[in-house]
């Protein structure tokens, strides 16, 4: 019985074997150039992703006493996640190479990161819900503080760490009641103890202590304060991953917790979660028009961007969880482009902190300086770009569940998104290089030919799915309609 | 009656935990202890749920809490260590170049 339901961990035992991999040749081939473990963690990422398409690992289903949930949604998920990593991966290793910080562990630690997500993606009990997030909240935790000659990455590290540790500590106070009440770990006993105990204080506690703690792993007003400090502090290498393939996690964990786990209290984290929606569509988009740091003002626009997704999510239902994912693979994909340019910019020999140091780019660089236009239009809601029709399903949802004012606030704040993504677009493109004569272009060196043509991919990729926006679409529609817990 | 006197221990020190987290202004490491006791709330509120159901899944996640916890603790200490090589000091105030 064991040995063919294995199969049902397929990506994430194929990840793991690639992790270990990659930490042997540091120990074992310690002459071997970390390209070496680059590839490996490639080779690892893409035949995953290639087999969960081909849909040959493992059928449909719930394994090992509810442990682990193999349906539509953990493959589509795994999947976004995995082809997030491999876009991590093209991008980060010429900005490592080129600051002398390419080492194996850090691809260790990326596989790591990707395998706890995909433990997120298909957990089917509380325990493996915690598990999963704690793989992924540790490896970032290193990650962030790799470069240890940068006191910013090591002070951010620290924040995150304590104000994380707490998180996932009230996270797991919470599953003691929840564990309390149905006596399972299983999500689906838990859902029918909630059921059976409406408005226990029990169950209230819990919901709160849930609530409190996935605002704060995905980043959401009160609990965002983390993010532009991470973005900013970060390797720009680590910040790409930071902002896009945890979000993966966030709303898997979202899905299985509170949709399936919790969904017979929906009207009280509804409440919470439409609350935190609001002050974080208000909070970082505001916040994210005074920055004149680019990480940050991405960062700020991120906690903006959660603030969609949870306006779409705590309307409960299936239709709005889905359109909570849609947004949420999509934005995955548009951080990836706009992280990414930034930091194939550094590997240039550019600095890409500041606003004025992407001035002039245009003419420096006009593909590059067109990857990135076409990221921010898509991540500003531009119409034939991918993220428009993100934002439009979200308030389609809304409008239909009759709460038009949330709509038009929801609109406001993404008109002043447009404002401050346009200014960086602006910069590139209108403004004079910072110092004439071009001393960036003259030391500037050449970015490899593959991370240019994924980068290109990925750009023209927000263009083109947003040209033929069905296909994402109704991949998402069918993963919701086949849940499984 | 048990139960309540369990959960009631476990409440207690989660609530001194946090409160150390919050009160706490000084010292880094401090600030480790009290996660480290925050988890250990929760297992003694794992145990106590587990041995009133009568079942044993609570306390084989309890093993899985602690391994974690120690994780979390190596983790932790070593970021305390790039911390202080950085600052050279574990002060709470020294770490504040980022403005959130």
């Amino acid at each position: 019985m064991l040995s063919r339901d294995i199969w049902a961990a397929g990506s994430e035992i194929l990840i793991g074997a690639g992790s270990i991999l990659v930490l042997l040749f540091e120990v074992l081939a310690r002459r071997a150039r970390p390209v070496w473990a680059y590839r490996t963690a490639l080779v690892s990422v893409a035949v995953t992703v290639f087999l969960l398409a081909a849909g040959s690992l493992g059928r449909s289903g719930v394994f090992w006493h509810g442990g682990l949930v193999n349906d539509p949604l953990s493959r589509l998920l795994d999947i976004a996640a995995g082809v997030a990593t491999f876009l991590v991966l093209v991008y980060s290793r010429p900005q490592l190479v080129r600051h002398g910080l390419e080492r194996a562990e850090h691809y260790f630690l990326v596989l790591t990161t990707l395998l706890g997500v995909l433990v997120v993606d298909s957990g089917g009990s509380l325990l493996t819900l915690y598990l999963g997030l704690e793989l992924l909240a540790l490896s970032l935790y290193a990650l962030i503080a790799i470069d240890r000659r940068r006191p910013l990455g090591a002070e951010a590290a620290m924040k995150y760490f304590v104000l994380g540790a707490m998180a996932s500590a009230l996270l797991l106070y919470a599953f003691t009641f929840l564990y309390g009440l149905a006596g399972s770990f299983r999500l689906s006993v838990v859902a029918r103890a909630l059921a059976a105990h409406p408005g226990s204080p029990l169950t209230l506690a819990a919901v709160a202590f849930v609530v409190v703690a996935l605002a704060f792993k995905f980043g959401a007003v009160p609990l965002h304060f983390w993010v532009p400090d991470v973005y900013e502090g970060a390797p720009t290498a680590v910040t790409l991953l930071v902002g896009t393939v945890p979000e993966i996690a966030s709303i898997a964990l979202f899905m299985r917790l509170l949709g399936l786990g919790l969904g017979a209290a929906s009207g009280d984290w509804g409440v919470l979660l439409m609350v935190a929606s609001l002050l974080s569509l208000l909070v970082g988009n505001l916040l994210a028009v005074v920055q004149l740091n680019v990480r940050r003002l991405l960062g700020y626009s991120a906690v903006g961007h959660v603030g969609f997704i949870l306006l779409a999510f705590q309307l409960g239902g299936r239709g709005g969880e889905t359109a909570a994912v849609y947004y949420t693979i999509v934005y995955v994909f548009m951080s990836a482009a706009a992280f990414g340019g930034l930091t194939l910019l550094e590997a240039r020999g550019e600095k890409s902190t500041t606003l004025e140091d992407l001035s002039g780019l245009a003419r420096r660089d006009p593909w590059m300086a067109f990857f990135l236009l076409c990221a921010l239009f898509s991540l500003a809601g531009v119409p034939p770009f991918l993220g428009f029709w993100a934002k439009l399903i979200v308030l389609r949802r809304v409008i239909m569940a009759h709460e038009t004012g949330l709509a038009i606030f929801a609109v406001v704040m993404a008109v002043v998104a447009a404002y401050y993504y346009l200014r960086v677009v602006k910069s590139m493109y209108f403004d004079p290089p910072p110092a004439p004569g071009g001393d960036g272009a003259a030391a500037a060196a050449p970015v490899p030919v593959f991370s240019r043509v994924w980068l290109g991919i990925n750009a023209l990729g927000l263009l083109v799915l947003g040209i033929l926006p069905e296909g994402l679409w109704s991949a998402c529609r069918m993963a919701m309609s086949h849940l499984l817990r | 009656m048990p139960l309540f006197d369990d959960l009631a221990v476990s409440a207690v020190v989660f609530a001194i935990a946090l409160a150390g987290m919050f009160v706490n202004r000084k010292n880094l490491v401090v600030l480790l202890m009290c996660i480290e006791l925050m988890l250990l709330a929760v297992n003694t509120s794992f145990v106590a749920w587990s041995a009133w159901w009568g079942g044993l899944s609570g306390q084989v996640a309890v093993f899985f809490v602690l391994t974690v916890a120690a994780a979390e603790a190596a983790i932790g200490l070593a970021l305390l260590v790039v911390v202080f090589r950085n600052k050279r000091s574990v002060d709470v105030d020294t770490i504040d170049t980022l403005k959130g």
